[in-house]
């Protein structure tokens, strides 16, 4: 802790994780408010592991076909949303069969992006921290463009607050009243993906579910309103990710997986905590 | 007097198995229709129908002259209250404003209108008080009520309540049937209950489901006809046309 804080004021890494993991924050608390009141955790899962397919995609086209422009973030970008999309329009025409789709984007999106990383030149870091996250290897010009990607989360998220709130809470009525469900839904899961993809670069694909789902699960016990519930979940995600960058610096370990292991046992706690509160007043 | 809902000779079938087989039924303006007839029977199926969110296999729906999703807007919709999420975080206000949704707002916000229909309908169901609270805290009745808020802050002609009164006790059922009967005599009322045994005098209309529909005025109904219904499980009505398969088990 005390090294941490000795070092922020001179190194710029550590400066560019901290911010990235409060950028990643505020739609991480939005969204993953949506998720897991729409129950689409899995959904989300998919979504991530489909990621590498477009991470991996990219950076072999930048080694080999030198496509320099084609940065991971951005296959990252691509590889979501087309998840987000199939998995979207395919749970429409077929709703019985959506758990298959959902297990099959998940593992062909991986599939896709071992076998572009297997085939690029060099050495193979960059699976590990595509897969569990590398926060400390941030650079500005990423920063710039998950910036970008936050306010378009933010303020789609915030725009459409009371037909996402109608289509999550029933989403039978909210299509009597005139609104169009499948559009939402649709624009839902895009906003899911591009937070999904803000994560991968805080805990790595493996864990992204987990950073979405525990702060606004955690948050959920406190919340009587959606909005309520997004607040809490930001502050959650801020405490998380900046704890877990602070508490795994000094002895060195995966900030990743810090923050995870931080998340969960709040998570535990405060459903724990709860239960007990309520078993009290009977 | 005008026809609200019309169904003509309907059939309805899902996934090859046949739900409802050739269904007349005519609700007038004004109303007070109560769809009773075992689990599984097709009563939700008809509410359906009306609202189109499902189509007929064959036959033909009509909700004020037109095709139900024409009518929508017209309609003010109470589903079963079991097909929420009981813990989802969200106040009555919140809930009740989404009946507001589609017809006013523009660009996801409500206006000052939208608020001010809400709060009336708050205060006419006594439900003022509890505005700001969470959903999830109210009792079985309180949030009945809510959701017949809901269904009534979009001033609709044509009310449809699927089970309003499942797990609510019987003076807060007594209060429901008083304020639906008070409602009617603005706007037409579609009821759908399992529980024959408590429709009410404000009642006027009953239709027996069990894939087909046989409708009688309530004062055709008899308590010799409620026990043959309800006390046996296997008659429905006794009609020639029904061979009732299913038994009744509520």
């Amino acid at each position: 802790m005390t090294e941490f804080l000795a070092d922020i004021h001179h190194q710029t890494f550590l400066q560019y994780a901290l911010l990235t993991g409060l950028l990643a924050s505020v739609a991480c608390g939005i969204i993953g408010s949506y998720v897991v009141t729409r129950r689409i955790t899995y959904i989300a899962g998919a979504i991530a592991h489909s990621v590498l397919g477009g991470m991996g995609a990219a950076r072999y086209c930048q080694v080999v076909c030198q496509w320099d422009w084609f940065h991971p973030l951005l296959g990252a970008v691509l590889a979501a949303l087309i998840s987000a999309l199939i998995i979207g329009i395919v749970s429409m025409k077929a709703r019985q069969r959506e758990d298959t789709v959902i297990g099959a984007v998940w593992a062909i999106g991986m599939a896709i992006g071992i076998l572009f990383i297997f085939k690029t030149p060099g050495y193979n870091e960059d699976l590990m921290s595509y897969l569990f996250g590398n926060v400390l290897m941030v650079s500005s010009k990423e920063l710039w463009l998950m910036a970008g990607l936050d306010g378009l989360i933010v303020v789609m998220g915030l725009a459409f607050y009371n037909q996402f709130l109608a289509v999550c809470f029933d989403e039978e009525f909210a299509r009597l009243r005139g609104i169009s469900v499948e559009f939402y839904h649709l624009v839902l899961l895009c906003l899911t993906a591009l937070t999904v993809v803000l994560l991968v670069s805080v805990v790595g694909i493996v864990m992204v579910i987990a950073l979405l789902t525990l702060p606004a699960a955690t948050a959920g016990h406190f919340s009587g309103r959606l909005w309520h519930m997004m607040v809490l979940s930001t502050v959650f995600t801020v405490l998380f990710t900046s704890g877990g960058l602070v508490l795994s610096y000094g002895p060195d370990l995966p900030p990743g997986a810090t923050t995870i292991l931080l998340a969960g046992a709040v998570y535990l706690l405060v459903a724990t905590l709860s239960r007990a509160v309520r078993f009290g007043r009977r | 007097m005008k026809a609200v809902i019309e169904l003509e000779k309907v059939w309805f079938s899902y996934n090859g198995a046949s739900v409802l087989e050739d269904v007349d039924l005519v609700v007038s303006e004004r109303d007070f229709l109560t769809i009773v007839g075992p689990n599984a029977g097709g009563k939700t199926t008809i509410l359906k129908l009306i609202l189109g969110l499902v189509r007929p296999t064959r036959g033909e729906v009509r909700v004020f002259g037109s095709s139900p999703e024409k009518a929508r807007p017209r309609i003010g919709y109470m589903p079963q209250h079991a097909s929420l999420d009981s813990q989802f975080p969200v106040s009555v206000m919140d809930v009740v404003l989404m009946g507001r949704l589609g017809a006013g707002m523009r660009l996801g916000f409500y206006r000052k209108a939208d608020r001010e229909a809400a709060e009336q309908v708050l205060k006419r169901l006594e439900l003022h008080d509890v505005r700001h609270r969470p959903f999830s805290d109210l009792s079985g009745g309180q949030s009945q009520r809510v959701l017949i808020a809901r269904a009534l802050v979009s001033n609709p002609e044509l009310l449809l309540l699927d089970e309003p009164t499942a797990n609510v006790d019987i003076a807060v059922e007594t209060q429901l049937y008083d304020l639906l009967d008070q409602l009617n005599q603005t706007m037409t009322i579609v009821l759908v209950t399992h529980d024959l045994g408590f429709v009410s005098s404000s009642v006027k209309n009953v239709a027996c489901v069990n894939r087909r529909v046989v409708s009688h005025p309530t004062c055709d109904i008899s308590g010799e006809m409620i026990n043959e219904i309800y006390g046996h499980d296997v008659h429905l009505v006794r009609h020639d046309t029904i061979k009732p398969k299913e038994k009744v088990d509520d």
